[in-house]
C-alpha cells in the first residue's frame, strides 16, 4: 500500500514535472499569416495567389518553426483559375493542406532586434500528398514584441506530382515562387 | 454593303468578347449573397472536423457557413469562436464586439487547421449579434 502511494507521488511528480515543460515553451504564434505564390509566365495572364489566413507556430525555445495553409484559402485574381487549382491541380478536398515542418538553425530570441536578420531554415514541405525538403533563408526582426518573418523559396510543381496539362504548360512558370510574410506574437 | 459587313464583324468581336469574359473571367464568389449550405453551431463543427477529418472536409469544404458561438479571441480582422473556428472577415471589423458576446457569422469553410485544432472561415460578413 504505501509502495503504491510512493509510486503515486512519483508519477504525479512526473506528470507536473512533464506539463510544467510544456508550459514553459514559449510560442510565438501567427494566426492570420501571408502567403503568396506565383508561376507566371511573361505575355500570359499572372499565375499567382494569395492566402492571408496561414497559421505559423514558432517555439522560440528550440528554434522548431511549424506553418500550415488551407489550400482552398488560396485567392485567384481569376476565379476559374482558383477553380482549376482547387479542383485539377491541388485536388484540394483530398489535399485540404499545405503544411510546413522545420527549425530555424541557431536561432535565439535575445540576439533579436528591431535590424533584420537573415537566417537559415530547414524542413520538410507536404503537400498534395508528397513531402519535399525544403532548405531557404529568411529574415528575422523583433518589432513592438513581435516575431516578423519574411523570406521566400522556390517548389516545383513536379516536386509533388501536380501535373499540368501541356495545353496551359507554357503559361505556368516551371518554377513556383512562394513568399511569406508572418507576424508571430507571444 | 460594306458597312455592313464592317458592323457584323465588329459585332461578332465583341460578341465573342463578351463571351469569353463570361466564361474564362467569372465574378469571384460573393459568399454573403449566396445561400447557407450549413447553419451549425461553433462547437458542433470543430467537432465533426476533430472527429473525422476526412469526412469533415468532404462535406464543408468551400461552403457557405453559418456558425455562431461567444467570442473569445479579437483581432483586426478575425475573431475565434469558442476558441474553437477561427473566422476571417473581409473587411475591418464594423460591429465592436467584446469578448465573451454571443455572434452569428456567416463564411467559407476553408478547414481544418491541425496546429491551432481549429476550423477556419475566410471571407465571412455578417455578424448578427445574438
Amino acid at each position: 500500500m504505501k509502495n503504491n502511494r510512493i509510486q503515486f507521488g512519483v508519477l504525479l511528480l512526473l506528470i507536473s514535472v512533464f506539463t510544467a515543460h510544456l508550459y514553459g515553451q514559449n510560442k510565438y504564434v501567427d494566426k492570420a499569416g501571408y502567403l503568396k505564390f506565383e508561376a507566371s509566365e511573361k505575355l500570359f495572364e499572372p499565375v499567382e495567389a494569395v492566402n492571408k489566413s496561414v497559421t505559423a507556430v514558432l517555439n522560440t525555445d528550440t528554434g522548431e518553426f511549424a506553418s500550415l495553409a488551407l489550400v482552398v484559402g488560396f485567392r485567384f485574381e481569376n476565379s476559374l483559375m482558383e477553380e482549376h487549382f482547387n479542383e485539377n491541380y491541388i485536388e484540394s478536398e483530398t489535399y485540404p493542406k499545405a503544411i510546413f515542418r522545420g527549425m530555424l538553425i541557431d536561432f535565439d530570441l535575445s540576439s533579436l532586434s528591431d535590424t533584420p536578420v537573415e537566417i537559415a531554415v530547414d524542413g520538410k514541405l507536404a503537400l498534395h500528398g508528397k513531402e519535399k525538403e525544403v532548405k531557404t533563408m529568411v529574415s528575422l526582426q523583433k518589432l513592438n514584441g513581435a516575431i516578423v518573418m519574411k523570406g521566400g523559396f522556390t517548389v516545383t510543381p513536379s516536386d509533388f506530382a501536380i501535373e499540368i496539362p501541356s495545353i496551359v504548360k507554357n503559361k505556368i512558370a516551371r518554377e513556383v515562387l512562394v513568399s511569406l510574410n508572418f507576424n508571430l506574437k507571444p | 454593303m460594306k458597312y455592313a459587313l464592317i458592323s457584323l464583324t465588329v459585332l461578332i468581336i465583341l460578341s465573342g468578347f463578351v463571351v469569353y469574359e463570361k466564361v474564362f473571367n467569372p465574378e469571384q464568389r460573393e459568399i454573403s449573397k449566396e445561400p447557407t449550405a450549413f447553419e451549425i453551431s461553433a462547437d458542433e463543427l470543430q467537432f465533426h472536423f476533430a472527429d473525422d477529418q476526412e469526412t469533415a472536409t468532404h462535406k464543408y469544404i468551400d461552403k457557405v457557413i453559418e456558425t455562431h458561438g461567444r467570442v473569445t479571441e479579437i483581432g483586426a480582422k478575425t475573431i475565434v469562436l469558442e476558441d474553437r473556428v477561427q473566422v476571417y472577415f473581409l473587411n475591418d471589423l464594423k460591429q465592436a464586439l467584446t469578448i465573451g458576446e454571443n455572434v452569428n457569422v456567416k463564411g467559407r469553410c476553408v478547414g481544418f487547421d491541425e496546429l491551432l485544432l481549429a476550423v477556419k472561415i475566410d471571407q465571412a460578413t455578417t455578424i448578427k449579434t445574438n
